[in-house]
């Protein structure tokens, strides 16, 4: 019994890797494809029809590369960075629900891999663990455009953190728990969290822009000033760990942000996955358009706008969320 | 809810060890090996290196990095404030407002003394 749902749980979780991996791979294409359009440019066209086996030919020249430790980098740590960075993103998927229970061939499956009265803690938990990977990576690199990368991904990753926790404080508040099921649960009874908390779900979405390094918050890896950040001294397939780790990121906290504000799995007429998939897909393709539209911020203005505007609006917000919740308005 | 339940989270964990080890892996078996003393240089924009590798860092670093330690205890106070909140009631809001109050004290202090700005 204890063996079969082990054996119910390891297949879940690799269905779960596999698809988000998969997802990872075609997002990249859609990133560039997005981007290249955007910019009145084709994008990857050459690699089979409308570029669709680009991530392959990517695959294949990763692996070709020459891989080699620059002379003044920790052996050990260098080698370990791209690893840590992928089991923490990876680690953050077992706790996104993608749907609700259904049956399979008379077996009762939760599409989530486990529903944890913690489970937003988790995701923020492994969020952190996820850091070290970068910063590990800076560091061992031994090359001064790493090593500052390394120190201003640390200072703005910690910065907003800070906003990222207070600004979903509201949904927990009304959602009156951590687990993220609950949380949808709650919003299939109710409204979409968006529309009581839309002060938090800009907050959230700002924050898990600077989380991921996405553009305009790509301080640690400015092209224009620090060459390539903190993985300025990776390539092949090292390489690709750490672009692995920043997009399943981006998968991660856009499932979150679905989840806490826009109902997550719930939804009519169509199965929970779809639903989620749907909405995580168009706010993907927001923060690509993001991308292509914003510039870079300047640094000190970057953490200027973590601390300065962003934290005390989260405050704020969270506490007229206590007030109205607390007080006993809306009445439920 | 047992410690069953953190089971899964153990199997992702592990997955996510075995795909970045895969990486690894799979570099080891494909690579080209040439070893070569110029190109384990350190890329420096393509001139020699110079000077030591690592220097000591603004003092904001370490500002940014004590700040972030003392809200985000604070913030892990809230999150179980925030899921008994309704159910507790006034008493709840009271605490959490003088909680905020004081964080906001903290924070109003900070920012006179500048320690946000970044130089």
């Amino acid at each position: 019994m204890i063996q079969e749902a082990f054996l119910v749980i390891l297949i879940k979780a690799v269905v779960v890797v596999f698809i988000v991996v998969t997802t990872f791979a075609y997002l990249m294409l859609l990133e560039r494809k997005l981007m290249g359009r955007m910019q009145l440019r084709y994008g990857p066209n050459r690699t089979g029809p409308f570029g669709l086996l680009q991530p392959a030919a990517d695959l294949v020249k990763m692996l070709l590369k020459e891989d080699f430790t620059p002379a003044g980098a920790n052996k050990v740590l260098f080698q370990l960075a791209p690893v840590m960075a992928v089991f923490a993103a990876v680690g953050s998927l077992s706790v996104i629900p993608f749907g609700d229970s259904v049956t399979l061939w008379g077996h009762h499956v939760n599409l989530y891999g486990t529903d944890l009265n913690v489970g937003l803690l988790l995701v923020f938990a492994l969020s952190g663990i996820g850091f070290y990977g970068l910063i590990l990576g800076g560091y061992a690199s031994g090359n001064k455009y790493a090593l500052l990368g390394a120190a201003r991904s640390a200072a703005q990753l910690v910065s907003y953190e800070v906003a990222m926790g207070l600004s979903v404080v509201g949904v927990l508040m009304l959602a009156q728990s951590l687990s993220l099921v609950d949380i949808v649960h709650a919003q299939a009874d109710t409204v979409w969290y968006i529309l009581l908390q839309p002060v938090g779900f800009i907050l959230f979405m700002l924050a898990g822009l600077a989380e991921t390094n996405r553009p305009p918050f790509d301080l640690p890896e400015a092209e224009g000033e620090l060459v390539a950040g903190y993985h300025t001294e990776y390539g092949g397939t090292k390489f690709a760990g750490f672009a692995m780790a920043e997009y399943l990121n981006m998968i991660v906290v856009t499932s979150i942000a679905a989840t806490l504000f826009l109902g997550g799995f719930s939804g009519p007429w169509l199965p929970g996955p779809i639903w989620l998939a749907i909405k995580v897909f168009i706010l993907i393709v927001g923060l690509i358009w993001i991308r292509a539209t914003m510039p870079r911020l300047r640094y000190d203005r970057l953490m200027k706008f973590g601390w300065k505007i962003l934290l005390p609006l989260a405050t704020l917000n969270l506490l007229i969320t206590a007030l109205v919740v607390g007080l006993g308005f809306p009445n439920k | 809810m047992t410690l069953r339940d953190y089971l899964p989270v153990l199997v992702f964990f592990a997955i996510g060890l075995v795909v970045g080890g895969a990486l690894l892996g799979a570099s080891f078996l494909f690579r080209r090996k040439r070893r070569n003393k110029i190109k384990e240089l350190p890329y420096e924009s393509g001139i020699l290196a110079t000077g030591a590798v690592r220097q000591r860092f603004s003092i904001d670093f370490y500002l940014t990095a004590m700040l972030f330690i003392v809200f985000d205890i604070e913030l892990a106070f809230f999150y179980p404030l925030a899921v008994v909140l309704k159910s507790v009631g006034v008493a709840a809001v009271v605490e959490l407002t003088l909680f905020v109050v004081v964080l906001g004290a903290g924070l109003a202090y900070v920012w006179r003394k500048g320690a946000l700005e970044w130089r």
